[in-house]
């Protein structure tokens, strides 16, 4: 609780129709760790993502980032920020090679003004020396640095996943968004997924939202984790505090009366 | 790869030869010379439209900012006797202005939704332009529309309200209109419409204004469109805003018809598609009455066998060749098999099992547990 908060939710609700996905929610996010946001399915983890990075729209309450107020930003001004989004399900530039997927990654690294957008080639802007490296940087980073010029979606999940990983780290965010990163990866994948996590972490200092059902990535990730149920915050804690409540764990298995 | 660059530049050289010399390969003829040069404006309105697709969404409306140049310029020099050349860039300039105001609710929907709203417009304007009578003529249509008039060429006094001589206008403009198209997909601005066109959601998620290079686009698209309006106008002297002439909405079928066809992947796909079918539909001029079925039937087989398009096709047929010649070496492989096998079988098997075996089976484990 000494760290300075960079990214703070104030009392964040958001209703489709008659249900609150997200319903008075507060969190304020430290900089520099990365807090874990758990709950049972359909408890509105994703949608509280989508509302920090600005994918939907808020329906009440307010979030700030950097002392920004962005709650009517949209995405595009949010990434500008400093915020990035991995996607809970494989989202990347399906007509593109893993390479330009890094590349449209590094969008905001890479873009000029209204006339050098009109006035560079494509090719010229792809061939720079500081935007292969910085692209390439990452694929080894996440281990896809073989295979470059492979269009992505011929890409196995698992390197699927990371590539989208890549692509979000591509913009050197101060704030990364991850939805469910271990979905349908095998041990191997996992454990390569969970260390390159903590070292975006560790060498970036990337302030880093993980959304996960795997508890055990989770404890291992996390120094401090939410838990929301039914779009509302059940707890708050460290990860074996909130996983040991009574109130998580009826959440999680149900009571009595939701089973019968 | 050189060689093959080669040869597309000696094409590409032939084609612009032949369309430069076609009054004198016509001899003149009037009639084939108006036929290609409406083709060529048609060309363009095309493009237009395929550029659109580059952001992935069809735009149904090209026609309206068609409307709108051809009217603006041929007030402008009707009633304003407004320079030629000004009056065409000021009639593009209005559609791309008018293309803005529409272009941000607009783009804010996708798919049909953008469809049905361009589509909408395009016939507002047509009927904008047969209502308001003390502008345009109403239905009587507009007649007397002005070309560039008398120019001094080299000592000659060439007459450009011809249609010989237009068509060199006509041409010119077109060619230079779709070498900026061509050139903006191959600027850098065309990496972000790609990232659009694959994904709207994440190419916002990674800092890419995307209602913004929409616009961009949109824009750009009636303002090429609204040229070919200006150009058409001064070409054909008189505007007829019935739902029957080139301002309807069987237009805008016909242009997108005319892109499928000739493959909407490629920026050479509008050229051969449009000219394609409008050869086609005038070697078939005795059963006129017919053309739209034909030209519907030739979409549904081209949609059907060729999903890339004329362009597509030697492609098309590589890679269908490629796979029939796989698929031919893996029945031969099989066919061999049964007579070879057991020690190769065993083989290939023992080598296959322990690498892939373990990686799927892992993933089910993991998600027992957690
Ligand atoms: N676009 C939408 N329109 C309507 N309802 C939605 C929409 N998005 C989410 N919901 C609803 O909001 C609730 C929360 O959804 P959300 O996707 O945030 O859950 P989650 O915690 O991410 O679940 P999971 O673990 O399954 O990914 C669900 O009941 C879902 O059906
Ligand atoms: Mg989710």
């Amino acid at each position: 609780m000494t760290g300075m908060a960079i990214l703070e939710v104030k009392d964040l609700s958001r209703h489709f129709g008659g249900l609150a996905a997200v319903n008075h929610v507060s969190v304020d996010v430290e900089d520099g760790e990365i807090l874990g946001l758990i709950g049972p399915n359909g408890a509105g983890k994703s949608t509280m993502l989508n509302l920090i990075d600005g994918t939907l729209k808020v329906s009440s309450g307010t979030i700030a980032f950097r002392g920004h107020n962005i709650t009517r930003y949209p995405p595009h001004r949010r990434a500008h920020l400093g915020i990035a989004r991995v996607f809970q399900k494989n989202a990347l530039f399906k007509g593109m090679t893993v390479l330009e997927n890094v590349m449209a990654g590094s969008y905001l690294l890479t873009r000029h003004g209204p006339w050098g957008m009109i006035g560079h080639t494509y090719e010229r802007v792809r061939r720079q020396p500081e935007t292969l490296k910085h692209c390439m940087d990452l694929l080894e980073f996440v281990g896809l640095e073989d295979r470059t010029h492979e269009l992505c979606v011929s890409l196995p999940h698992g390197s699927q996943r990371e590539l989208c990983v890549a692509v979000a780290l591509a913009s050197d965010p101060a704030l990364l968004l991850l939805d469910e990163p271990l979905t349908g990866m095998n041990a191997e994948e996992t454990d390569s997924m969970i260390r390159i996590i903590k070292e975006v972490n560790a060498t970036r200092g990337t302030t880093i939202i993980v959304v996960e059902h795997n508890v055990r990535a989770v404890l291992g990730l996390c120094a401090r984790s939410v838990v929301l149920n039914y779009g509302q915050k059940l707890t708050e804690g460290t990860p074996r505090q909130c996983v040991a409540d009574p109130a998580v764990i009826e959440a999680y298995l149900g009571t009595d009366h939701d089973v019968a | 790869m050189s060689k093959r660059g080669g040869i597309k530049t000696a094409i590409w050289v032939a084609i612009l030869l032949i369309v430069v010399f076609m009054p004198q390969i016509l001899r003149g003829n009037a009639y084939w010379i108006t036929v290609i040069a409406l083709l060529a404006i048609n060309v363009l309105l095309v493009s237009s439209l395929r550029s659109i697709t580059l952001i992935n969404e069809i735009s149904l409306g090209q026609v309206g900012f068609v409307v709108i140049g051809a009217y603006v310029h041929a007030t402008l020099m009707m009633k304003g006797h407004v320079n030629f050349w000004a009056s065409l860039i000021i009639s593009a300039l209005v559609a791309a202005f008018i293309a803005l105001i529409l272009a941000y609710p607009f783009l804010k929907v996708r798919g049909i939704y953008f469809s049905i709203l361009t589509l909408l417009t395009a016939e507002t304007f047509r009927l904008v332009a047969y209502y308001w009578t003390s502008m345009t003529g109403g239905s009587l249509g507009l007649t007397g529309v002005p070309g560039p008039g008398k120019v001094h060429i080299a000592g000659a006094l060439v007459d450009f309200n011809k249609p010989g001589n237009y068509y060199y206008i006509a041409i010119g403009i077109v060619v230079i209109a779709l070498l900026i198209l061509y050139y903006l997909e191959r600027a850098y601005i065309s990496f972000p419409w790609r990232a659009i066109k694959d994904d709207n959601t994440l190419a916002g998620a990674v800092g890419i204004n995307v209602i913004g290079y929409k616009m961009v686009n949109f824009v750009i698209a009636a303002f090429m469109a609204g040229l070919s309006g200006a150009v058409f106008a001064s070409f054909q002297h008189n505007l007829s805003p019935d739902s029957t002439s080139r301002f309807g909405v069987t237009m805008s079928i016909y242009l997108l018809v005319y892109m499928v066809v000739g493959g909407k992947d490629y920026f050479v796909g509008p050229l051969l598609g449009t000219a394609v079918l409008t050869l086609l539909a005038e070697e078939t001029r005795f059963m006129q009455e017919y053309q739209p079925m034909i030209i519907g039937a030739i979409a549904i087989l081209v949609m059907i066998f060729m999903p890339m398009g004329l362009v597509g096709l030697p492609r098309q047929i590589k890679s269908s060749w490629r796979t029939r010649k796989l698929t031919t070496l893996a029945a031969a492989e099989d066919a061999r098999r049964p007579a070879t096998a057991a020690a190769g079988e065993a083989t290939a098997v023992g080598a296959g099992a322990p690498a892939t075996a373990p990686p799927a089976a892992a993933p089910s484990e993991k998600t027992g547990q957690g």
